[in-house]
């Protein structure tokens, strides 16, 4: 690391650029961080009323970001956005890109290749939402397929005009933290229509932080890095400075894997496989989580418990995070240019529409994001607002502040102790008295009403001292861990790098599968086959449809397990949970039967025992002759 | 059933899905620690350890329970085997291919061959489970439970068709539940149903 400077040396943008982070993209990656001013004149504005009709508000190149910035007046459901590919452009050139080889695989002409499939990776249920995701693309809205193609026209034509690569930052200070946000600004996020993702949409805001703290000498000491991650937000994002396993650095540079298309940032580079939560399936997830761990520990004794493909109600998805294509950043490729976002432009403060095309996509995976500052929805973006929240730091003090908030907490405590010393004494000489008084009223039926009020009395101080004792017990156990936890950072001791982390995003290993292209094959039209033989057995075995669904199920699952080299496993499965029904179905219908022979049983058995006892003692007499020894009384 | 597993807890002291593996405990004789217990070679060591004692020792109660079982299972099998062929006239017939060819032109005289063959196979199969139980193969383990899984699913439906055979689910529910005891799985092999 090298020689930090005093803080009041280096300006914001010196901060900025000093830790400015270095982006690694995949090989086949098209739209990279650059300049908003080329992108907005590129665009045109548009708002859509809440009547569902669109209106163009401004023409491409009439939109300049002052405009942007323009008050507008909209009526409640409306939504302002910009649009990178116009209308007449989007037929005539979709009709052109169809001639000269369609408007998939863009990405592997530029020497991307596809990892193992991601259905492969994962099993049946996780398919069947993802075929009904599928589906619903179909219903809903989303960027038309022909719009990528164009973007990426429109964008190297732009890129014709100068390269420039650029982020936006900000500094700010908050709670002892000083905090360096870079947002980085892509035309297009090609992510369904090139790398097999989620979604696609015009238009990507993402954003990278470094948080430093101001060390009691007065350096500046980088302590956390933040790297934006689709949704996810909290401790689960943030890696250490020292963190060598999980944070690469080059010099004071943190390097961030970028997801091909989707423009995540990881912290490691290879493929990852994500999870995308379906909105109206959130609440089925806990559930599922439950009887998954109930079934691991409780009947599963022992069994794996594997993390990939754990939340059922996901989309599975594989993002490549490579890192083999271009890398931005000092001493990479293609350097940075950097934009100090101090004080905030009118641009980014006032224009809360949307930065590309709104596709009118209900779950909102394909309408383009608005600006830093905020959601969709106009609201205000927690990245921006409340950055130390979004960390997951809004609870983590600086290292020198945590020493002093700690030996303010000890001392606290401890003068609380004292007072509890105090208090615990006096009651106890109070509850002393009060007893000596109370024992010598026993025997005096006339002072039965004051011996009444006397045991009110003590009951109530009895409660105040164990209270209090309580008390004091509790914190003497805080005081110790307060101790040690002060010791420890005194000295320079540092918890676990990964000790704050829930769920590790890690890069996947492909499955171990059996004859993987087959594989691959099958686990792409399981589905769809099953969902054709259920529609055949439905034309043709229509009285036996439910036997035949379940045969045809269980063929299913017992091809993917041989697939997968878990037959065994699956078979032990299965038939606990045939077990189980039966089970229950015994017990079902013979409860009574059960119950009376259970409490037979017992009975029994309580008189074996007990004679057992009875014979074993039998004898009044110890073997070597002497009495047994009288117990005691109880 | 019950009564194999009582009568072996009474003179065992040990219950089905309990460890089987008893070594003699350490005792004090005249003062003098007794000898630690010789191992074969390897016993503690890892992987090796249950392979390198002798099948009757790492045989776990349960797994002897299930093969008399498959044994009952067997024999049940057979006897209904024997009683279907006598029904169709093909026991001791002087001519067993006219006898076959009769059989085949009843109505049922079809299914009813057909199932016995069907049968040939499965008590076949049962066997070779038996046998592989019995010797603590891996792939036998495998074959019981999906035998078992099988019988239970029939079972089920038969239940749902007010067929039940609620002796028969008992005792199949006993023997999914034996098979399924860590010390068993661990008997047959550390991967067996995913055990870890």
């Amino acid at each position: 690391m090298s020689e930090q400077k005093p803080t009041r040396v280096l300006s914001d943008y010196d901060l900025l650029r000093r830790y400015e982070p270095i982006l690694r993209f995949t090989q086949g990656e098209i739209f990279f961080p650059t300049d908003i001013d080329r992108y907005v004149h590129q665009c045109s504005l548009w708002i859509s009323h809440a009547d569902g009709t669109e209106e163009r508000l401004l023409a491409e190149g009439a939109v300049t970001l002052d405009e942007l910035a323009r008050p507008r007046d909209l009526e409640g459901g409306a939504v302002l956005y910009l649009r990178f590919v116009d209308p007449p452009s989007l037929s005539k050139a979709a009709r052109r890109a169809m001639k000269e080889g369609g408007l998939t695989g863009r990405a592997r002409r530029r020497g991307w290749t596809p990892g193992q499939a991601r259905l492969a990776r994962v099993g049946y249920l996780a398919r069947v939402v993802d075929a009904l995701f599928t589906l619903t693309l179909m219903a809903r809205g989303k960027v038309p397929g022909a719009v990528a193609a164009i973007a990426e026209e429109e964008s190297r034509a732009i890129d014709a005009q100068g390269e420039k690569y650029v982020y936006y930052g900000r500094v700010f200070r908050d709670s002892g933290w000083i905090g360096l946000q870079y947002w980085y600004f892509y035309r297009y996020d090609d992510w369904r229509t090139a790398f097999e993702g989620v979604n696609d949409h015009e238009a990507d805001w993402e954003t990278i932080f470094v948080f430093l703290y101001e060390d009691t000498d007065g350096t500046l000491r980088p302590r956390w890095a933040v790297f934006s991650c689709h949704d996810f937000t909290g401790d689960d994002l943030r890696r250490r400075w020292d963190d060598r396993a999980q944070l690469a650095l080059v010099g004071d540079h943190p390097i961030a894997y970028i997801g091909a298309g989707s423009h995540a940032a990881y912290y490691r580079p290879g493929e990852y496989l994500i999870e995308s939560e379906i909105p109206p399936l959130r609440r089925v997830a806990p559930i599922w989580s439950w009887f998954r761990n109930f079934w691991g520990r409780t009947i599963q004794r022992g069994a794996r418990v594997t993390t990939a493909g754990q939340n059922l109600f996901a989309i599975p998805f594989v993002e490549y995070a490579r890192g083999d294509g271009l890398s931005l950043g000092p001493g990479q490729d293609k350097a940075w240019e950097a934009v100090l976002l101090d004080p905030p432009p009118s641009w980014l403060a006032d224009f809360r529409g949307l930065w590309g095309l709104y596709a009118r996509d209900p779950i909102g995976g394909e309408n383009a994001p608005a600006g830093p500052m905020y959601n969709r929805d106009g609201t205000p973006r927690g990245s921006w607002y409340d950055p130390l929240g979004y960390a997951g730091l809004d609870k983590v003090p600086t290292p020198p502040d945590e020493i002093k908030r700690l030996e303010r907490e000890l001392t606290e405590i401890t003068q609380r102790q004292q007072e509890l010393e105090t208090h615990i004494s006096a009651r106890m000489d109070e509850l002393h008295d009060l007893g000596a008084k109370r024992s010598a009223m026993d025997g005096f039926p006339n002072l039965q009403r004051d011996s009444q009020q006397l045991d009110e009395r003590i009951q109530t101080l009895s409660v105040e001292v164990r209270n209090l004792r309580h008390e004091w017990s509790q914190n003497e156990a805080l005081l110790s861990a307060l101790a040690h936890r002060l010791e420890k950072r005194r000295s320079g001791q540092d918890d676990p790098p990964h000790a704050h982390i829930n769920v590790m995003q890690e890069p996947t290993a492909p499955e171990e599968i059996r004859f993987a292209r087959l594989t691959e094959l099958w686990s792409a039209v399981s589905i769809g086959l099953l969902l054709v033989v259920f529609v055949l057995l439905s034309i043709f075995m229509p009285h036996r449809l439910l036997i035949g669904l379940a045969a045809l199920v269980a063929a299913f699952v017992l091809i993917e397990s041989i697939f997968r080299g878990r037959f065994s496993e699956t078979v032990r499965v299965v038939t606990l949970v045939l077990a189980l029904i039966a089970l229950l179905l015994l017990v079902y219908t013979f409860f009574w039967q059960i119950i009376i022979g259970a409490l037979l049983i017992g009975g029994l058995y309580l008189i074996w025992d007990n004679v057992r006892e009875a014979l074993a003692g039998g004898g009044t007499r110890k073997p070597n002759g002497q009495p047994p020894s009288t117990k005691p009384s109880a | 059933v019950l009564v194999y597993l009582a009568w072996n807890y009474f003179k065992t002291g040990v219950l089905p899905y309990q460890s089987h593996v008893e070594l003699p405990p350490y005792q004090s004789q005249a003062g003098q620690p007794r000898e630690k217990p010789k191992l074969p070679p390897g016993a503690l060591q890892g992987e090796t350890k249950m392979q390198d004692l002798t099948l009757a020792t790492r045989r776990p109660p349960a797994v002897s329970i299930v093969v008399l079982i498959f044994i009952l299972n067997i024999i049940a099998a057979v006897l209904n085997w024997v009683v279907m062929v006598y029904q169709l006239g093909l026991l001791g017939a002087p001519d067993p291919l006219g006898a076959l060819q009769a059989a085949w032109q009843t109505d049922q005289g079809p299914i009813q061959l057909v199932q016995i063959v069907i049968d040939v196979v499965l008590i076949l199969i049962i066997i070779a489970a038996t046998i592989g139980l019995y010797r603590l193969r891996r792939r036998a383990w495998t074959l019981a439970m999906l035998l078992l899984g099988f019988g239970l699913a029939v079972n089920l439906l038969n239940f749902l068709r007010d067929d039940p055979a609620y002796l028969l689910m008992l005792v199949r529910v006993i023997a999914v539940i034996l098979l399924d005891q860590e010390p068993v799985r661990f008997a047959f092999g550390k991967k067996v149903g995913g055990y870890e």
